[in-house]
Formats: structure tokens, C-alpha cells, sequence
């Protein structure tokens, strides 16, 4: 599905984090917004995502205009901290994702596929405290794929893990992210990370006020 | 205009704010009662009343005496309290919930049961009486300093002054050693390196007198808060002295009948009126130190900064071992004495080993209630108790949170003010609020079975919203905006985002909650005067307070007491055990 938002302002108290913004992520793609920290980005993603209210603008998915600071059942996010509730373990965590109206017997074998796609197999019954930072934020993005979401967005989800695995890790998420045909829209400061995700970079600054995001192809 | 019943008001749902105005309603109604009953009957207005306190038989007295004891216990509590909240919060100690469960275990003990209990030390066959400390009958060396010092009954005030210590030590520890044990070590290790760290002083002064500080000032407060408004233990420990709550206790059963003794219900007035001032600035003064107490430090990992100071020494060991045996001694000593009966013949005074307290207990006599009809009432307020104040406690707390979080302050300090009231009122002030004002305007409330069940409701909401208020502010919301993307239902949203977060506070409020009313004495103790409700605490009393020539009256109020112990220790164990399965389901 598209996604896209047109004339977008966000204020948080006194602080108009941004205004007039477009940005427009075509049908699974998937896109980076690079920048520093503290310039709007989880911002921009929070809006995007209902969880933040647009002062101007709206959201668009394919031809739908979405009603402002509304959560939209084919929209999710994964968060920079992944947010695993501590009173679940892993399995049940993940369920949580499968909605009400799947069956016991369909949400195990899902969760089960699930874990071994994300390289999780054996992980069902373990808490959630004694994961690390890579551990937990693959459940997390285990979870968001068992909701079958149309777009997702992620802020910063490998900001918490070293190096080596995050460009791992983002590959990852790139290969699920691009079988399921997912719409992305990613944010970060690393640039190797948004080369090894996305189809397409932003940066903040030609995207903050009044761009048309066009961004550069990642080849470019 | 139609009202939405999801409706929401700065963020708030209908639904809580209509639990705030019913706890509100709930504090102010039954006492505004009283005061318009008893202004109509003396024709004299609260604030007139007031202005003749002074001349109100016994309410000076009362008054000093109650300043006295409150004082003095305070000051033992926090001497004793405080080193022992040092050394359990900062060393390593086998056992450690086991021996925090005991230090508890005091203030979960229905007063009545402690009263007796401290009776029972001091009464002859008593520990501290074997001792040689006749604080009772103020023989021997307490008798000395009465006739050297001229002082009133020394005893009495020292039996009340350590009760009120052994009641109130669990309130230091409760909120004292969580600081010593989460303390950033790095603080002190700081100190020790800089010039005004060298001298024991220097720490005492810069580091330990502003951490722990508030902290004591917040137990200190409540300490003297709950010895200021004692009733059962000034009832049966200290009887020839009374504070402004036995006072009333003694006096509101016959206040606000009109034409019958105006002079009464003038008194009650004043003195209630008094205390209810007293106590509303107590409450706002211990508010102001728990806000400037909850404003403190960034927490450790409790479990590493034990390790770090290993195990305690001996010396401590003595000290911490030594007080919880200390804890643990009423408590027994209402078992022994259940079992023992003391004879006054011709060869003096013979002690003998009985069931027959027991026996009486359990078959009772024409007199009182039934054991088991007391029990029954006893466990249905405690239950219906629970029911009502949790969900209730929760909803406004609830709303406080989400109005502070909203940025309207000033309001949810409004309201948690409005909130506390019947934590102002005291045990008595509730009880006469339901005598003195909703009896005696809606007399066929007589006939409701469980009137008792409101005073307990009342005097257990505030402790249920001081317990679920920072357990709601510690819940990260990003659960629940994480739960805003994920598909389930309503409850499944309430769920995870915030009910999974409370059971702990929630299990603790249950327990209070229960304990609070298995044992709640004064305002049962005015509502069952004019009614036949009494529960197994007022059966306590009842029994304890006939003639002792019948050599089985003590043991059978002792057995009683022990039955009430054991069956509130029941309770709360069996609700420990429901969050103990809950926690390890959920995870």
C-alpha cells in the first residue's frame, strides 16, 4: 500500500518540530529518513503512525485519507526500545500480534514459523528480561509481522545493538519487510544501516520544510 | 444534550470521575451529617463550638496527653526504626522476606489483637512483669519514679508509648530502607574521597541527613498521625488517660439525640471539630514530605548494593534479630495467655495450662454474639470492604494520574486532598459520622446488614489510592501505546497496558484492605453500640472488658484474639499466594 503525507505539521508544547512536510513511500518501498538525533524523526514516525496529532496536514494510505491522530489496524511500528510486555513470554508476546479472531491451534503454528524466520526457534517460553537487545527487538519485529501489517514504520530498531549484528539484523528485516511487501518507512543517523535497509534515502534536512522528500535511490 | 457514557473530561472517563465524586461524597457525607445533626442539637455552630473547646470536660487533658504519647512514641520510633531501616536496607541478611514479612506483620495487626497482646506482657505471669516492670499495677521500680516524680501512671504512658513503637516500626521500614537498600553507591564512595566526607559528621550531614531525611519525616509523620488518633491501645493500655479519639469514642454513642444531654453533644462537637483541624494539617504536612520524599534520588539495583556491603556484622545481626524476637513477643504472648489461667487462693497466685478459654470461646455465652456469627460479619465487611474500595481506589487513582499527566496539578491536588478526608476523620470521627449523622437522619438504616461495611470502606479508600497513585505513574505509556497497534480488545488493551502492571500494588492493597478491616475497632466500635453488628475485634473488647474474679474471662479473650490473629494471617496469606500464582503464570 502507499503511503503519504501531505502539508504534514507536528507542535509538542511550544516546539513546532516540523511544518509543511510531504513525503510519499510507493507501494513496498522502503524508505530511510537519515538525520541527527533530536531533529524530529521519532516525531515525523509517531505522527505518521497516529500516535502523535498533526496540527495541518493528513495521512494517506492508497486512496484513503486517514482520520488525524487515529491508529489504523494496517499501520504499526517497531519502537527504537523494543516493548516487550514483561508479564508475557516470548510466544505470548508474539501473539499478541495475531489479533482475537485467530485460532489457538493458528496462532501457535504462526508464532512457531514466525520465530524461525526471525532465527528465534526455541525461544517460545522464555522470558522476556533475559533477552538482549538484538533478542528482544526480533520479538518485537516478529510481533509486528504476525499482524500482517501493510506499512510499518521502525525508528532507529538496531540503536540498541553493536555493529556488526545491526547491518545483520537489517538485512534481515529487509528480506521480510520486501517478502511480504511491506510499505517501510525507516528513520535513522546511520547511514550504513539505511543503505543496507532501504530503497531509498532521505535526508531530514532537504525533507523538513516544504521538500517533496524525493530523496536518492541507494544506488545513486 | 445528551452525555456520552465514554465521554472523556480532560482525558478522564466519565466513569472515574464519577468513582472521584462518589469518594468524595463518601468522606464528606456521613461527617457533614454529623456536624448539621449536632449543630441542630446544640444550636451551636462547628466554629462556635470550637471556641469552647478549652472548656469541654477532659478535652484539654485529652489533648495534652494525646501531644505527649504521640511525641514520645514518634521519637522512640524513628531512634529504634531508623538504624534498623539502615542496616536491613543496606546488608545482606538470610531470609530477608521472611524477616521483612515479620517487621510488617505489626501494622497489619488488628489493634484490638496488639492491645491485648501488650496486656498480656505486662499483666502479672507476663514477660515484662516477670521482669520486674509492673507498668500495669505500677509496682516496684515504675511505682518509684511515680511517687518521686509525682507522674500519673508512668506505666500506662510507657506501655502505650512501646505499643505505639512495636505498631509503627514496619512504617520506617516501609519507607526508609528502600532508600538505603537503592542508594547509588557511588554517592558515598564520592563522599569518602572529598574533604567533607573524612569525619563521620561530614557523611551524616551531606549524604545520609538529605537522603534519608524525607523519607523519616514521611514515617515520622504517619508515626505520630497514627498515635495521635490510637483508640484500642489507649482503651486497654493506658485507661485512666484518654487522646481526643477515645474521648469521643467514650462520649459520641449518646451524642446528637436531641434534648438528651446537650452538653454531650456540645463537647462532641468541639472536640470533633478540634480534631478534624489537627488532623487535616497533619495530612497536608505528611503530603507535602511524601511528594518531597517521592522527588528523591535516582534508584541502584538493590540486590548489587548488598552485595557490595556483604553480609551484616554481628553487632547488627543482634540488633535486627533482637527486635524482630521483640516484634514476634505480644503476639505469642496472646497465644500463651489463651492457654493460661491464673487462680488467687489461699497460696497466692497459681498459673494452670486450660483449654477451657478455648471451649468458652468457641461455645460463647448468652451475652455476646456467636464466635462464628462475629467471624461471619468480620470476613463479610472485610470482603465487601475489598470489592468496593479496590476498583473504586484504582478509578481515582487512576484519574489523579491521567489529570496530573495531563498538566491540571492544581485540580488532582484538589481532589487527592478531598480524597483523603476520611484518613483525617479518624477511625472514631467515621464511626460518629455513621451514628451521630446517617443513623440519626436515616434511622431505617438501622436495618441495613452491612452498615459496618461503610466505615470500613471509607477508612480503607485512602490507603488504596495512596498505593495505586505512584504504581499508575511508574507504568511506562509506551505499553500502551505499543498495545494501540496491536489488535485485541478493550480489556486486552486495559490488560497490558496497565492491569498486568498492578497486580503487585493491587495484591497489597487487597491485604490492607483485608487486615485493615478484620481489625478495624473504633468506628465498629460506635456503629455496633447502636446495632447488633459486631465483629470478632468488638467481641475481643466485649469479653476483655467483663469483671476478671471469673479466672476465664483473659484466657477466653485472649483464645478470641488469637482466633482473630490467625484468621486475618489466613486471609493475607491466601491473597500473598494469589499474586505469587499470578506472577508465575504470567511470566
Amino acid at each position: 500500500m502507499m503511503f503519504e503525507l501531505q502539508k504534514g505539521a507536528v507542535r509538542l508544547g511550544q516546539w513546532l518540530v516540523f511544518e509543511s512536510l510531504d513525503l510519499r513511500v510507493e507501494a513496498g518501498e522502503i524508505v530511510s529518513i537519515l538525520g541527527p538525533s533530536g531533529c524530529g524523526k521519532t516525531t515525523l514516525l509517531r505522527a505518521c503512525c497516529g500516535l502523535e496529532r498533526l496540527e495541518e496536514g493528513v495521512r494517506i494510505l492508497d486512496d484513503e485519507e486517514l482520520q488525524n491522530a487515529t491508529i489504523h489496524p494496517d499501520i504499526t511500528m517497531l519502537f527504537q526500545q523494543p516493548v516487550l510486555y514483561p508479564h508475557l513470554n516470548v510466544s505470548q508476546n508474539m501473539a499478541l500480534g495475531a489479533g482475537t479472531n485467530v485460532s489457538k491451534t493458528q496462532k501457535k503454528e504462526r508464532i512457531q514459523e514466525v520465530l524461525d524466520a526471525i532465527g528465534l526457534e526455541g525461544f517460545e517460553l522464555r522470558g522476556v528480561a533475559g533477552l538482549s537487545g538484538g533478542e528482544a527487538q526480533r520479538v518485537a519485529f516478529g510481533r509486528a509481522l504476525m499482524q500482517e501489517p501493510k506499512v510499518m514504520m521502525l525508528d532507529e530498531p538496531f540503536a540498541s545493538v553493536d555493529v556488526k549484528r545491526r547491518l545483520a539484523l537489517a538485512a534481515m528485516t529487509r528480506t521480510h519487510l520486501k517478502n511480504r511487501n511491506i510499505t517501510a518507512l525507516h528513520v535513522t543517523h546511520d547511514l550504513e544501516e539505511a543503505k543496507t535497509l532501504s530503497d531509498r534515502i532521505i535526508h531530514w534536512k532537504d525533507l523538513a520544510v516544504g521538500s517533496q522528500g524525493r530523496g536518492e535511490s541507494v544506488d545513486e | 444534550m445528551s452525555l456520552e457514557w465514554k465521554a472523556r473530561f480532560a482525558g478522564v472517563p466519565l466513569v472515574h470521575w464519577m468513582a472521584v465524586v462518589f469518594v468524595i461524597g463518601l468522606g464528606l457525607f456521613p461527617i457533614t451529617l454529623a456536624l448539621l445533626r449536632l449543630w441542630a442539637v446544640t444550636g451551636i455552630t462547628p466554629l462556635g463550638a470550637l471556641t469552647t473547646v478549652h472548656d469541654q470536660p477532659g478535652a484539654m487533658e485529652a489533648f495534652r496527653f494525646s501531644l505527649f504519647e504521640a511525641a514520645a512514641s514518634t521519637g522512640l520510633t524513628v531512634l529504634i526504626g531508623l538504624p534498623l531501616a539502615w542496616a536491613f536496607g543496606r546488608y545482606q541478611w538470610r531470609n530477608i522476606q521472611l524477616k521483612r514479612a515479620l517487621l510488617f506483620l505489626p501494622f497489619v495487626t488488628p489493634p484490638v489483637v496488639a492491645a491485648v497482646g501488650f496486656l498480656a506482657l505486662i499483666s502479672p505471669g507476663g514477660l515484662l512483669y516477670s521482669m520486674g516492670l509492673d507498668l500495669r499495677g505500677e509496682s516496684g521500680v515504675i511505682g518509684f519514679i511515680s511517687t518521686s516524680t509525682g507522674w500519673q501512671h508512668p506505666g500506662h504512658f510507657i506501655a502505650l508509648v512501646v505499643a505505639h513503637v512495636w505498631f509503627n516500626l514496619s512504617l520506617m521500614i516501609r519507607f526508609v530502607e528502600p532508600v538505603v537498600a537503592q542508594l547509588d553507591p557511588t554517592w558515598e564512595e564520592q563522599l569518602a574521597l572529598l574533604p567533607t566526607g573524612q569525619t563521620a559528621f561530614g557523611r551524616v550531614r551531606h549524604l545520609w541527613l538529605p537522603v534519608l531525611g524525607p523519607a523519616t519525616l514521611v514515617a515520622a509523620t504517619y508515626t505520630f498521625f497514627f498515635s495521635f488518633t490510637s483508640f484500642a491501645l489507649v482503651k486497654w493500655l493506658a485507661p485512666s488517660s484518654n487522646t481526643l479519639e477515645s474521648l469521643l469514642g467514650e462520649m459520641g454513642g449518646t451524642a446528637g439525640i436531641p434534648g438528651y444531654r446537650i452538653e454531650t453533644s456540645l463537647a462532641v462537637l468541639a472536640i470533633a471539630t478540634f480534631q478534624m483541624l489537627l488532623m487535616l494539617v497533619m495530612l497536608i504536612l505528611a503530603g507535602r514530605f511524601e511528594r518531597r520524599h517521592s522527588q528523591v534520588l535516582a534508584m541502584h539495583h538493590e540486590g548489587r548494593n548488598r552485595e557490595r556491603h556483604g553480609p551484616a556484622s554481628r553487632k547488627w545481626n543482634w540488633f535486627v534479630n533482637g527486635i524482630l524476637v521483640m516484634l514476634l513477643a505480644p503476639l505469642l504472648s496472646v497465644v500463651l495467655a489463651s492457654f493460661r489461667v491464673r487462680k488467687v487462693g489461699g497460696n497466692g497466685a497459681t498459673s494452670q495450662w486450660t483449654f477451657e478459654g478455648w471451649r468458652r470461646a468457641w461455645n460463647g455465652d448468652f451475652s455476646t454474639v456467636p464466635l462464628m456469627d462475629a467471624l461471619t460479619n468480620s470476613l463479610s465487611y472485610a470482603f465487601i470492604a475489598l470489592l468496593v474500595a479496590l476498583p473504586l481506589g484504582y478509578a481515582v487513582a487512576s484519574c489523579l494520574v491521567t489529570l496530573r499527566q495531563q498538566g491540571f496539578e492544581r485540580t488532582a491536588g484538589v481532589l487527592d486532598s478531598l480524597c483523603m478526608l476520611p484518613l483525617s476523620m479518624s477511625a472514631v470521627m467515621v464511626g460518629l459520622g455513621m451514628v451521630a449523622g446517617i443513623l440519626q437522619w436515616f434511622p431505617e438504616m438501622f436495618s441495613f446488614p452491612y452498615l459496618p461495611a461503610v466505615p470500613h470502606v471509607m477508612l480503607v479508600l485512602p490507603f488504596v489510592i495512596r498505593l495505586m497513585v505512584p504504581a499508575i505513574e511508574r507504568i511506562d505509556p509506551i505499553f500502551a501505546e505499543q498495545a494501540s497497534l496491536l489488535p485485541m480488545s478493550k480489556m486486552g488493551f486495559w490488560w497490558h497496558s496497565r492491569g498486568a502492571f498492578l497486580v503487585v500494588p493491587a495484591t497489597m492493597a487487597a491485604s490492607l484492605c483485608l487486615a485493615f478491616s478484620m481489625g478495624e475497632f473504633g468506628a465498629s466500635f460506635l456503629v455496633v453500640r447502636v446495632g447488633s453488628w459486631d465483629s470478632l475485634s468488638i467481641l475481643v473488647d466485649q469479653v476483655a472488658s467483663r469483671p476478671k474474679f471469673d479466672p476465664y474471662v483473659f484466657p477466653t479473650a485472649m483464645a478470641l484474639a488469637t482466633i482473630l490473629m490467625l484468621v486475618t494471617l489466613l486471609v493475607l496469606s491466601i491473597n500473598e499466594r494469589a499474586r505469587a500464582w499470578r506472577s508465575r503464570h504470567d511470566v
